[in-house]
């Protein structure tokens, strides 16, 4: 009799146990959504989006510089009133969660009166035009969005202020997606104006990632120069040795300047 | 585009310890990712682009591996054959029962070259680049992706990684007619990356040819003519795959998510509606429009589906790690 109840406790362990060929849910990772701040800078209004997620996603939600982690359902607004950087991902059991995207929230810059973009070559991708570049919102991460301005050709940025003010540094957005020919690999030549002298100083973007990922990215110079005026003078890079278009110019796509 | 027949809630069913199922509708699968695994020393893959199916049920899948061009599986996932050292661009692989005899047609768009072949590999007839055309005097500028054969034996060539134009050439390859070309009219493409003979609707046959780019796909007459535009937003297709009243599409990718390995796969019905996303969801936006998106990581970029006659779905990845095809189980 015990042989036999032995034998049917084992039939029934063996069938909860057995594994199909076929992928399990719990074997699967949520996609990572598009998510977004309505603006860079921190405020009681700026919240997340997060378009096309499923209502019965939740958000996990880090915000790194204190530690603290919540959760949020699709209907809670996640507002980001905190300069520094949050984590968030997507999390609906049993899939596993999504792959945590980053987004920081800066500070308030200084005042622009323009941006001017020059270049000898029409870019193709200037979609936002130069007003992408000063207008507080973060772009969408795709780069047919029309919060991104582009090119792989050399190009200017003219930044004008309302007055002579002292620059501290100098914040660039700028977009990583090296699938789509997308890689922050520039040199770049800052010239700082004021009435009384000119200084140049030379930098290079070089963001870093894997050939699949896809970020908003910043990028800041060290100025700390009195300026009446700023010229950016940027010569795109070639694709890196390990990208299968290397040896051809990376596209640089910006979305915000802010000077502190 | 008519009615969708997907709904929102209806994207996953699952249980722990029970094969996840996707899909919508009447067209749910489970998820088979060992179905073809081979060893990869002895026959590797690099991209898989595409597959076909033929008569006695193998399964053929091109990829741009020399070392072995063409796998040949039974439908096990067994592998049966293998051959092709020369075509370092393969990407587009399409089927033909010649009279009696099945032939495949190769496109290679690093030899600007797409070829006519036995099922074992036998090159049977080249076309080269059409230099008659202005655009392809220079013949680099000719990089085809995908072929499809009319009932009278003539070629049709889509050029997706090049000029964007779409020659026609008769069964000995022959230059007989040639349009699209790139652009944003209705009848130039960004990416026409696919195309195949679509005979479902009786005694009219039509060209379906996928804007991959532009998030769409064509229809056209066999003389040239474009008729309408089925839009898909969201989901960059690459080529169209007609299984009996059904077209099936693999996405390569998503634009409304966040990772870019964001790819699934799309069926139609005969009305051109969406009647299923294994792999993906959609949502609208505040004016109705549905946008298609990935919501599940199952795939890298799919770049081509296979339907086998119980309808099971053989999907193959570009940039995928030399992964071979994945198996969608009907259910």
């Amino acid at each position: 009799m015990i042989r036999i109840l032995g034998l049917i406790l084992l039939l029934v362990l063996s069938h909860c146990t057995r594994k199909t060929k076929y992928i399990e849910a719990s074997n699967v990772q949520l996609t990572t959504p598009l998510i977004n701040s309505t603006s860079l800078f921190a405020s009681k209004s700026n919240k997340i989006e997060t378009a096309y997620m499923n209502s019965s996603t939740s958000l996990e939600v880090i915000y790194l510089d204190r530690a603290e982690n919540k959760t949020y359902n699709s209907k809670e607004s996640v507002v980001l009133d905190q300069i520094g950087t949050y984590k968030l991902r997507a999390i609906n059991p049993p899939f596993l969660p999504s792959e945590w995207i980053e987004i920081k929230v800066l500070p308030q810059g200084k005042p622009i009166k323009s941006i001017d973009w020059i270049s000898d070559v029409s870019p193709n991708y200037f979609k936002g035009g130069s007003a992408v570049l000063n207008d507080g919102k973060s772009a969408d991460i795709s780069f047919h969005s029309n919060g991104w301005t582009g090119s792989n050709s050399p190009f200017r940025l003219k930044v004008k202020l309302d007055a002579p003010i002292a620059v501290d540094s100098l914040t660039l957005g700028v977009l990583y997606n090296p699938s789509a020919w997308i890689c922050p690999r520039s040199e770049v030549q800052i010239t700082i104006k004021d009435k009384l002298a000119v200084v140049q100083k030379e930098f290079d973007i070089a963001v870093e990632g894997n050939l699949n990922e896809q970020k908003h990215a910043f990028v800041s110079f060290d100025l700390r120069e009195k300026a009446s005026e700023i010229q950016l003078d940027f010569i795109p890079k070639n694709l890196p040795k390990e990208h299968p278009g290397a040896g051809t110019p990376a596209w640089l796509f910006l979305d915000e300047l802010i000077i502190y | 585009m008519g009615t969708v027949a997907l709904s929102p809630s209806l994207f996953w069913e699952c249980s722990q310890g029970n094969p996840l199922i996707v899909g919508h509708g009447n067209f749910k699968y489970q998820v088979d990712p060992n179905w073809g695994v081979l060893d990869a020393t002895k026959t590797p893959v690099k991209d898989c682009h595409e597959m076909v199916q033929t008569q006695n049920g193998d399964l053929y899948l091109l990829t741009n591996h020399t070392k072995n061009n063409i796998l040949v599986y039974t439908l096990d996932g067994k592998l049966k054959n293998s051959w092709g050292t020369q075509f370092p661009g393969a990407h587009g692989l399409t089927l033909f029962d010649e009279n009696g005899t099945e032939v495949l047609w190769i496109t290679d768009y690093e030899r600007n070259q797409v070829f006519k072949t036995t099922l074992d590999g036998k090159i049977l007839l080249t076309i080269n680049a059409p230099q008659e055309l202005e655009v392809y005097k220079d013949k680099t500028k000719f990089k085809p992706t995908e072929t499809a054969i009319a009932p009278d034996g003539s070629i049709y060539i889509a050029d997706g990684y090049g000029a964007q134009m779409i020659t026609h050439f008769d069964a000995k390859g022959n230059l007989l007619n040639a349009f699209g070309g790139y652009g944003t009219a209705p009848d130039k493409f960004q990416n026409a990356h696919g195309i195949c003979l679509d005979q479902r609707f009786g005694n009219t046959p039509t060209l379906l040819i996928t804007a991959r780019e532009q998030q769409a796909v064509k229809r056209f007459s066999l003389g040239g003519e474009h008729l309408n535009t089925i839009a898909l937003p969201g989901a960059n297709i690459c080529r169209p795959v007609i299984h009996n009243n059904n077209c099936y599409f693999s996405v390569l990718k998503s634009t409304g998510v966040n990772n870019d390995d964001s790819g699934f796969v799309m069926i139609l019905n005969e009305k051109d509606e969406v009647v299923s996303c294994p792999g993906a969801n959609f949502s609208e936006d505040a004016t109705g429009q549905k946008h298609y998106h990935q919501n599940l990581r199952l795939f890298k970029y799919p770049h081509d589906v296979c339907v086998d006659r119980d309808e099971n779905v053989y999907v193959a990845q570009w940039n995928s790690g030399n992964t071979y095809p994945i198996k969608l189980k009907r259910v």
